[in-house]
């Protein structure tokens, strides 16, 4: 997850602006030379991060995500400042959707620090 | 639902000369009210939002089959009606949806699915990106166009083959769903076909070309599916 971003983003914290996420996420998978199943994932991971993220930022606050790639790999690192002075146990408080992006990442790290929520991840093509 | 002799006798009744306007406007009312679990039958779509309007148009599909039922033809009513039923709604899925997809991209959608099929049949792999992008004769940009289109559709057509696959009921398979008490109402909605998809998928952790494999789908009828499925399940903790 060291690589420079291919792309960075940074949206009001609000859901109409998922559509504009998962689009992205596709364009930059498709760099990635990810498969059309990984290409859905990493959408679908990116979606599930930004409202990870919703679900503990300020409301008038500011979302950060940035893409990068390696081949087979599309890497997010994304976060916002934090509402909560620490996280809360996550597969309690996120239930279905820790589940969900548990399964379709290989990677996943989500962890506060200096006062932000960080939801780092990856996913990978398997062939 | 109404037995076939009492929807013969309805319907002989208001074919008769003599019938009034309203004595025909309650036959038909009857007639319809006894059909609704049938239009229900034939909605594979549970999305809440148009559910009604589905039901609307299945209606429609048993009014024209009022007006054309044949009572010297060997077949019952309700077989007859279950045609001008999916009909209706097939035409609505084809031409009325929600959500619109012009003929282009269905065609390249058409293109990239069977690049997909044959990429995966050859090689028993799925194709990265750039493999499928030399399979078909389209650009990067019709390709992004495509699939967010075909993530975008979540309405089947009843012609589907997707969704005539013998899906036991896994209600009781995958009570691990139970635990997920913010999304039960929306889980409850979903296809005995959806819950198995979201269980395999999701607790089973197959990948999506496994599940399309065991399920004889494409992986993006699979991945439309899913798509839809989260969604509406999103929708449901969104709602609370």
């Amino acid at each position: 997850m060291t690589k420079s971003p291919e792309i960075s983003l940074c949206v009001p914290n609000q859901a109409e602006y998922l559509r504009v996420i998962r689009q992205i996420a596709m364009v930059v998978g498709a760099k990635a030379d990810l498969t059309l199943e990984a290409l859905d994932e990493g959408q679908l991971a990116s979606d599930e991060a930004a409202n990870i993220l919703m679900k503990f930022a300020q409301p008038d606050d500011v979302l950060y995500f940035d893409w990068s790639v390696q081949p087979g790999s599309l890497h997010l690192r994304s976060r916002t400042r934090c509402l909560l002075p620490e996280l809360p146990d996550l597969p309690e408080t996120l239930e279905y959707a820790w589940v969900i992006i548990q399964a379709i990442t290989s990677e996943l790290d989500i962890f506060l620090k200096d006062g932000q929520v960080h939801v780092n991840l990856t996913v990978t093509s398997a062939r | 639902m109404l037995s076939p002799g009492a929807v013969n006798a309805l319907i002989v009744e208001l074919r008769a000369p003599d019938v009034t306007e309203s004595r025909a406007d309650e036959i038909k009312s009857e007639i319809v009210a006894g059909h609704q679990g049938l239009i229900r039958h034939f909605i594979r779509l549970r999305d809440p939002q148009i559910y009604e309007d589905l039901v609307q148009i299945g209606t429609i599909g048993v009014l024209a089959a009022i007006d054309k039922f044949d009572l010297d033809r060997n077949v019952s009513f309700g077989t007859f009606a279950s045609e001008y039923i999916k009909g209706e709604l097939s035409h609505f899925y084809r031409d009325d949806g929600t959500i619109r997809i012009s003929r282009s991209v269905q065609s390249h959608l058409g293109q990239i699915r069977t690049a997909q099929d044959a990429f995966v049949t050859q090689n028993n792999a799925q194709p990265s990106f750039t493999e499928l992008e030399n399979c078909v004769n389209l650009n990067r940009g019709e390709i992004f166009n495509a699939l967010q289109a075909n993530y975008s559709t979540h309405c089947s057509s009843l012609s589907d083959p997707d969704l005539h696959i013998d899906v036991a009921d896994s209600r009781n398979e995958y009570d691990f769903i139970d635990e997920w008490e913010s999304v039960r109402p929306a889980i409850d909605l979903l296809t005995p076909l959806d819950r198995k998809i979201l269980g395999m998928r999701f607790i089973e952790q197959k990948k999506q070309g496994e599940i399309a494999n065991e399920l004889n789908m494409n992986q993006m009828a699979v991945s439309r599916r899913l798509t839809a499925i989260l969604e509406q399940l999103r929708h449901e903790v969104d709602a609370e």
